[in-house]
């Protein structure tokens, strides 16, 4: 397919304009999403743009009573409404839930492209900017809807990560984790808490969320940081120590890169069978509206996952120069596609209601035990859409073992509006869904339809 | 700037005018040579901003050069409009081009249009040049400022 507007570029074109485009190509093909979920993925080849394809779902938010579809099996009630921007969800073992209200520095401007993206990015979001707080909910009657709401932590640095160890309480803001002492119940914290360590934060910080998850024996800290472009474009140096994954160590606040070449990497969660690590990652953008699929991996100690040398393996992206044939060698084939272009950043394994005070009774259908939620922001550059909603992926013996099961949809309208977009995700104390919605300000609960 | 002295009317500003963003597609050919000698993306930088403030420059002069064209019908030469335009046409679909990331921004398609841009410059000038010199006798070799 041409794109519309190069018709007149071409018919005032010279010989090497018309070569050019030729070079631009054309791309008619959208792959049916499931040949790029599971395991084994479909990879068409890369394509070269000059405007790549942009499609955007215009904000329309939930109207009274409105709310996303519930799956087989499933109901989802309004938790909260009326928030900011929530864009993580962490379950205390109270039950209190903490949501960071949260969005990322501005961008700096380096390119003409930088400004133009920002403007059609901007499109996609309604309301007031996130005042980078954390807020505290509180169920006081285990009904499903939080009636008790606390302002727990005010105007941190784009907060995303937390994670309590003990009576410690971490919290990933984008430029540093920093650790609070709390108390159960507590539902303020004002003392300015202790850094544990520095992250790669601004002035690009491109992927801002920081992923924090803690080690089942508490001692290590996990932190997914995000590269700080599309594919190398702020060069090489931004990168230092960027689309990796981080190991902290709680006592000394010293650091090592647990696994590299994961460009964006979120809902980082250790699998409860196993307890090895897995993580979410959305891959890179431009190459057509079928590369690359985002996807849910295991992480490996010391694994390279790719990026920027090469996607799903050893897929060389041609964008990338100097290349580094040593770590393509080594890439790690992710364990399952998840589509290109879902942004998923959100993940969660279904423990189905282990902990007190359900003591194993569960909020889950059993159907919904023991696999990953993992909630889809959805796409930006990809006609038709693609995400926008929260599935459930089966694991038998701790792998990924069958196709996705749609947990929550109706985010986007037949008119391409979305009332809402899921992010970070959790299963609170009882085994139910907590979903964070950061357009349609919400924050859902999924559990049994009884 | 010099009047017609046949006319008494001013010659035409446009390709003057012109030098400038002629200027910033040139230093935007080396800044791409440089990248894609050290794959430095610092480079590229350089190249999407001149790009870009060469069309924006070029785009108030064209219609500087329409006001006067319509206006006071002086007219740039045959040769400078045909040039300009293939020049411009060029440069905005190497902005496209350049706002790619990575490596593809600049090789090969970005670095092949900024040299080609280059090259038609010079041609535009050279011809210029040598029309200009057979101008004065006869009157009628006259390509340029026809009112």
């Amino acid at each position: 397919m041409m794109r519309p507007w190069s018709l007149p570029l071409l018919s005032a074109a010279s010989a090497p304009l018309a070569l050019a485009l030729a070079l631009a190509g054309c791309h008619s093909q959208v792959a049916s999403p499931d040949d790029q979920i599971g395991p084994d993925v479909v990879l068409p080849a890369p394509h070269n743009y000059l405007l790549p394809p942009m499609k955007i779902a215009t904000p329309a938010p939930w109207e009274n009573g409105q709310a996303p579809t519930a799956g087989a099996g499933l109901k989802v009630q309004a938790f909260a409404s009326g928030l900011i921007h929530p864009r993580s969800v962490y379950a205390l073992p109270n039950g209190d839930v903490l949501v960071a209200e949260t969005d990322g520095p501005h961008p700096p401007i380096n390119r003409p492209k930088d400004y133009i993206m920002g403007v059609i990015k901007g499109t996609a979001t309604k309301g007031p900017k996130a005042p980078n707080d954390i807020i505290l909910l509180r169920d006081s009657h285990h009904v499903g809807v939080a009636d008790q709401r606390f302002t727990f932590m005010t105007h941190r640095h784009s907060p995303f990560g937390m994670a309590l160890i003990g009576n410690d309480l971490y919290v990933a803001d984008t430029d540093a984790v920093i650790r609070f002492h709390y108390t159960p119940g507590q539902t303020t914290i004002t003392d300015p808490g202790e850094k544990l360590t520095d992250l790669p934060g601004g002035p690009i910080d491109h992927h801002w969320t920081k992923s924090l998850v803690a080690s089942p024996d508490g001692t290590k800290l996990y932190v997914g940081i995000g590269s700080n472009s599309n594919i190398t474009e702020n060069g090489m140096p931004a990168e230092f120590e960027r689309a990796a994954i981080w190991e902290v160590d709680v006592a000394t606040g010293a650091h090592r890169l647990y696994a590299t070449g994961t460009r964006n990497p979120n809902g980082l969660t250790f699998e409860p069978v196993t307890h090895k690590l897995w993580a979410v990652v959305n891959e890179r953008d431009e190459l057509g509206p079928n590369l690359v699929p985002d996807y849910m991996t295991s992480i490996t100690d010391h694994g390279f996952y790719g990026w920027p040398y090469s996607y799903w393996g050893k897929h060389l992206d041609p964008r990338v120069k100097p290349q580094a044939p040593d770590l393509v060698a080594k890439a790690i084939v992710p364990d399952y596609g998840l589509g290109s272009h879902v942004a998923p950043l959100g993940m969660a394994f279904s423990t189905g209601g282990a902990m007190p005070p359900n003591n194993g009774a569960g909020a889950m259908p059993p159907q919904y035990r023991g696999g990953a939620f993992v909630g889809e922001h959805g796409s930006w550059d990809r006609d038709p859409f693609n995400g926008y909603k929260v599935i459930y992926i089966p694991f038998a013996n701790g792998r990924p073992a069958g196709k996705p099961v749609d947990v929550l949809t109706g985010f986007l309208t037949a008119d391409d509006h979305a009332h809402g977009r899921p992010v970070g995700l959790a299963t609170d104390i009882d085994g139910s869904l907590l979903v964070a919605d950061d357009l349609g300000n919400s924050v859902w609960r999924v559990s049994a339809a009884q | 700037m010099q009047n017609d002295p046949a006319s008494g009317l001013p010659r035409p500003y446009f390709a003057s005018l012109m030098t400038f963003p002629a200027a910033c597609f040139i230093a935007a050919a080396m800044t791409d040579l440089i990248y894609a000698r050290s794959a430095n993306m610092t480079w590229e930088t350089f190249s999407i901003w001149l790009l870009t403030i060469g069309l924006i420059t070029a785009g108030v002069f064209v219609v500087i050069g329409l006001i006067q064209a319509l206006g006071q019908h002086r007219w740039p030469s045959l040769i400078t409009r045909i040039g300009y335009a293939i020049v411009l046409v060029l440069s905005l679909f190497n902005a496209f081009v350049h706002s790619r990331d990575g490596y593809t921004s600049v090789v090969p398609a970005g670095l092949t249009i900024s040299v080609v841009v280059v090259a038609v410059l010079a041609a535009t000038w050279v011809l210029n040049q040598v029309v200009r010199s057979h101008r004065s006798y006869p009157a009628s070799f006259h390509l340029s400022e026809r009112s």
